[in-house]
């Protein structure tokens, strides 16, 4: 019973929110540079 | 087991009363749902704050050695133009602090835009940098995401709202929480020390967590079009004709200028046109919490006239508000102390979003072992799987 798995966990959806959230602000970060 | 688990509503502590268990459940659901998110937005605010630091070690042209001497404004644009007779100078900003160089944005004939150091105290040029670095990743990451403004700080700002009702429910649970200023976590078992070291940074963290939840919020009001109107406009002349640099003699003609006419004028940054026929400068001239560009003079450098000046003083309430919501919410307004005191704050904000999840886990495995325990007892199993002889 790992407490950061079971937290993990019970963030439910949110968390693939959050998580694709922040892979867009990194992926956006070639486009920062070039600019 | 399954990855099934208690809702937050069912591990909350059960000893808690009918309203104290609202607010925990509330302080839970915000604090867990969000913590991705929240944890990000602080971390990368709290390294923002340092940002200056973080790029002085990165970067070997922005360090240098300190010294008494100072050259002039010109005689560093001068530099920059001798260094790189093509480029256009946006603007040339006073060191970050001592061993810091100044900072030059300028544009090349590309269209790229670059950083060009220089020594304040030789006037020299140390080098140039890509303007995209730590600070700017920082500030970017933390303020929009990287997003396009519009869409980025209504979405950063917005967690204003659930910080705020973090803070607000965390003083319902935590009763006479000003008892535990001074109460140091106790060892005994691991959900009752990391609960003891979130309520300790909680408590000293209060007045920090309102500073930023309120500008967080003064942000997001801004972002949704309620913002302050525009600082009166500071004139600088302008023939419209091709850029042209700016002559440095004429800078510091402005320059002297500008420190005989407004005295308390700490020059923090210059401003030459893009046709060097006008300049603006900015800086602090003694009014409390207002960034630089609320004290701004503007120049004629072909005929050296005052074309306009704006002062923090004269601001109204709503464009002083506007003013103080970057150095409260930075915490640049002090110095290195200040700077210092906002990232060990900022640190600790980011260690509540995650203690907090740890908590939430560790209850939970609690709950599942109580529950194991129960069952086990209801079918007369032990922990070992041995049933009753």
């Amino acid at each position: 019973m790992n407490p950061w798995k079971l937290a993990w966990r019970g963030m439910g959806r949110w968390r693939w929110l959050w998580l694709l959230l922040l892979l867009v602000c990194l992926a956006l970060v070639p486009l920062e540079v070039a600019r | 087991m399954t990855a099934s688990q208690p809702k937050p509503a069912r591990v909350a502590a059960p000893h808690k009363g009918g309203g104290r268990r609202i607010w925990f459940n509330l302080h839970s659901w915000v604090g867990l749902k969000l913590s991705v998110f929240m944890a990000f937005v602080c971390l990368t605010g709290t390294l923002a704050v340092l940002a200056h630091e973080i790029d002085w070690l990165m970067h070997p042209e922005i360090r240098v050695a300190p010294g008494e001497s100072r050259a002039s404004w010109g005689e560093q644009v001068a530099a920059i133009q001798r260094a790189h007779p093509e480029w256009r100078i946006n603007y040339l900003a006073a060191p970050h602090a001592s061993r810091f160089a100044a900072k030059a944005a300028t544009v090349t004939p590309q269209g790229r835009y670059r950083y060009v150091w220089v020594d304040p105290h030789t006037g020299q040029v140390t080098g140039d940098t890509h303007w995209f670095n730590a600070h700017r990743f920082l500030r970017n990451a933390h303020r929009h995401l990287m997003m396009p403004v519009w869409v980025g700080v209504p979405l950063v700002s917005a967690l204003a709202i659930p910080l705020l009702l973090s803070l607000v429910s965390s003083l319902y649970i935590y009763k006479r929480w000003w008892r535990g200023l001074l109460a140091w976590p106790r060892r005994e078992r691991r959900r009752r020390f990391w609960g003891d070291v979130h309520r300790l940074l909680g408590v000293w963290s209060l007045w920090f967590v309102l500073l930023i939840a309120l500008t967080g919020l003064w942000y997001l009001v801004e972002s949704l079009g309620a913002g302050a109107r525009p600082l009166p406009e500071v004139p600088s002349a302008s023939t419209d004709g091709v850029p042209s640099a700016a002559d440095p003699a004429a800078i510091d003609r402005a320059v002297d200028q500008a420190h005989r006419r407004w005295p308390e004028l700490e020059i923090r940054n210059v401003y030459p046109s893009a046709d060097g026929a006008g300049l603006v400068l900015d800086g602090q001239a003694g009014t409390w919490l207002v960034r630089e560009r609320a004290n701004a003079i503007g120049f004629d450098l072909r005929t050296g006239a005052v074309l306009g000046r704006r002062e923090g003083s004269e601001l109204d309430a709503h464009q002083r508000i506007s003013e103080m919501a970057d150095p409260l919410h930075f915490g640049s307004f002090g110095g290195w102390p200040v700077r210092l005191l906002w990232f060990l704050f900022g640190a600790a904000l980011t260690a509540l979003s995650v203690t907090g999840v740890y908590l939430y886990g560790l209850r939970v495995a609690d709950a599942m072992r109580s529950a194991m325990r129960r069952g086990q007892a209801r079918t007369g199993v032990n922990q070992h799987g041995e049933g009753r002889r």
